[in-house]
């Protein structure tokens, strides 16, 4: 028991990281970003490219795979979600436009890996320490210990700095913005750029705990929106509580019942959610609005 | 073009300003002249071109043609924060205010582009003018009231020292007697400070009690421009309407 509830929180941790920086993306420039899980498989795939071919440390090529995918974050902002802004396309339509960014980028991944998953980690497996009845690897406390320092800072970042003022008064109205002299659009590159090295950081790290394929940001994807939608997207309170509530419930169910469940189990909470709090448990009071 | 400048040289002049959104033309052939210290009212019908006129003073609507002259210079294309650069603010119709982030919070955002050791100043001077503003420090803009939020618009624009504010509609879902108040404050910031207010407005009579000249725009036109004193008449009134 008290492993399933350690495996449900390392997940959750990873869940949470991803809907952290999806939330901010949709917070901010109101489109849901189904290309964030692209971020999370590029760093992913960079890091093992860095430490397994190139040689780096891990520390070196996990720093480099976060700067790979924030640079993605920025090509993708510049290249594709700007101009369709200025053209005012539907949020459906950006919407459209990063599910097909995601579908490019994962079959790029493919042509370039194979479809058979890599192994990111270079050490031998460990067992892991035992704790409180469960054991768990460094990996995985490294896991939670960055969700949490991520959350933290994010909150802080958002609440207590002039920037974080800025990208909250952004998200409450872009027109506005304009008004006030915010340069909204360097403010969103910023916020797809923070947002997409924290979706790589979540590949990364999940990819040092298991093994890396060319879906794994789709399923990524699947999991972190859930835990965004649960937990009330743009919220870094929600984020964090919506991932662990989807890492446990996700792990907690297959202890019972056969792992074909998995995300189906994920899927009814969400509906579940949805009929108590609509708008999520700890839905932000910015950005939700036009 | 219409003159009611009686020989002083405007702030800010527009000369057969032709104007519109993408290629949709709005303005046609619209000339008007502003100047310092004083409240000019821009009436009309919907649909006649007001809120375009100080979109197109402001830079967010597209020129097509013509000049606009501010200090004597021509302003070769106008964009936002060019405008906000010469002292030009605008407060768009409805949301004026950031309404999830506290007041002392959309004070503070738009404070952070003047000098450092300005800001607090500012703030307070801003305060002082607005004393409601400091008994709710802390607490969200959303939760103001609609006369409390356009006083803190106005509160947002005077942090910023405009030469010229561009109010569009400001008395909109406000109650009679704030419409009143709100104008007078748009009169004061002019006279006290010698602020250059242009005000688009529905409620004709009440705008023009306090401005000192007026345009009438009809189907992106100009079709009457005076003093406002002269516009008070009804019948001058009607025939600029009509």
């Amino acid at each position: 028991m008290m492993q399933v509830i350690a495996n449900g929180i390392v997940a959750g941790a990873g869940y949470a990281l991803f809907a952290l920086g999806f939330g901010l993306v949709h917070s901010t420039g109101r489109f849901f970003h189904m290309a964030h899980g692209g971020s999370y498989v590029v760093g992913a795939y960079l890091t093992y490219v860095l430490v397994s071919k190139v040689g780096l440390s891990s520390l070196v090529g996990g720093c480099g795979g976060v700067l790979g995918g924030a640079v993605l974050g920025a090509m993708m902002e510049i290249a594709v979600f700007r101009p369709l802004r200025r053209r005012n396309a539907s949020r459906e339509g950006m919407f459209l436009a990063a599910l097909g960014l995601m579908v490019c980028i994962q079959n790029g991944v493919s042509l370039v890996f194979g479809d058979q998953p890599v192994v990111l980690r270079t050490a031998s497996v460990e067992p892991g320490m035992l704790f409180l009845g469960a054991r768990i690897t460094n990996v995985q406390v490294c896991i939670v210990a960055t969700c949490i320092a991520a959350a933290a800072s994010a909150w802080i970042g958002l609440q207590k700095t002039n920037l974080g003022m800025r990208i909250r008064a952004v998200a409450s109205s872009h027109e506005l913005a304009t008004v006030y002299g915010l340069r909204p659009e360097a403010i969103l590159l910023l916020v797809m750029v923070c947002a997409s090295a924290l979706g790589s950081l979540a590949g990364i790290l999940s990819g040092f705990d298991t093994d890396l394929t060319p879906s794994m940001g789709f399923y990524a994807q699947l999991m972190g929106v859930a835990a965004s939608i649960v937990g009330g997207i743009g919220s870094v309170r929600g984020s964090l509580l919506g991932g662990f509530m989807v890492g446990l419930v996700q792990h907690l169910g297959v202890w019972k019942l056969p792992t074909q469940w998995q995300e189906a189990i994920v899927f009814a909470l969400v509906a579940v959610c949805l009929c108590i709090r609509a708008r999520g448990f700890l839905r932000t009071n910015w950005g939700t609005k036009d | 073009m219409t003159d009611v400048s009686d020989g002083r040289i405007p702030l800010l002049r527009t000369e057969a300003l032709w104007s519109g959104y993408g290629t949709r033309g709005v303005l046609a052939d619209v000339s008007i002249a502003i100047h310092k210290g004083e409240v000019v009212a821009v009436v009309g019908h919907n649909g006649a071109g007001k809120s375009t006129l100080l979109k197109s003073l402001f830079g967010l609507a597209t020129i097509h043609s013509g000049r606009i002259v501010l200090d004597g210079m021509l302003v070769a294309k106008p964009t936002p924060l060019n405008s906000l650069k010469a002292g030009i603010v605008y407060l768009p119709q409805r949301k004026q205010v950031f309404p999830e982030l506290s007041i002392k919070e959309n004070l503070a955002l738009v404070a952070q582009r003047l000098p450092k050791h300005d800001r607090s100043d500012r703030m307070n001077h801003v305060a002082t003018i607005f004393p409601v503003l400091r008994q709710r420090w802390n607490q969200e803009a959303g939760s103001l009231s609609g006369g409390e939020r356009q006083m803190l618009g106005l509160g947002l624009a005077m942090i910023m020292s405009p030469r010229l504010l561009l109010l569009d509609e400001p008395s909109l879902g406000l109650a009679p007697d704030l419409v009143v108040r709100v104008l007078e404050k748009a009169r004061d910031l002019a006279q006290g400070y010698g602020v250059a207010v242009v005000v688009v407005e529905h409620k004709v009579k009440k705008v023009l009690a306090i401005a000192d000249c007026a345009y009438v725009l009809r189907n992106g036109r100009v079709t009457f421009g005076s003093r406002a004193s002269d516009l008070m008449d009804e019948a001058t009134l009607l025939t600029a309407y009509l």
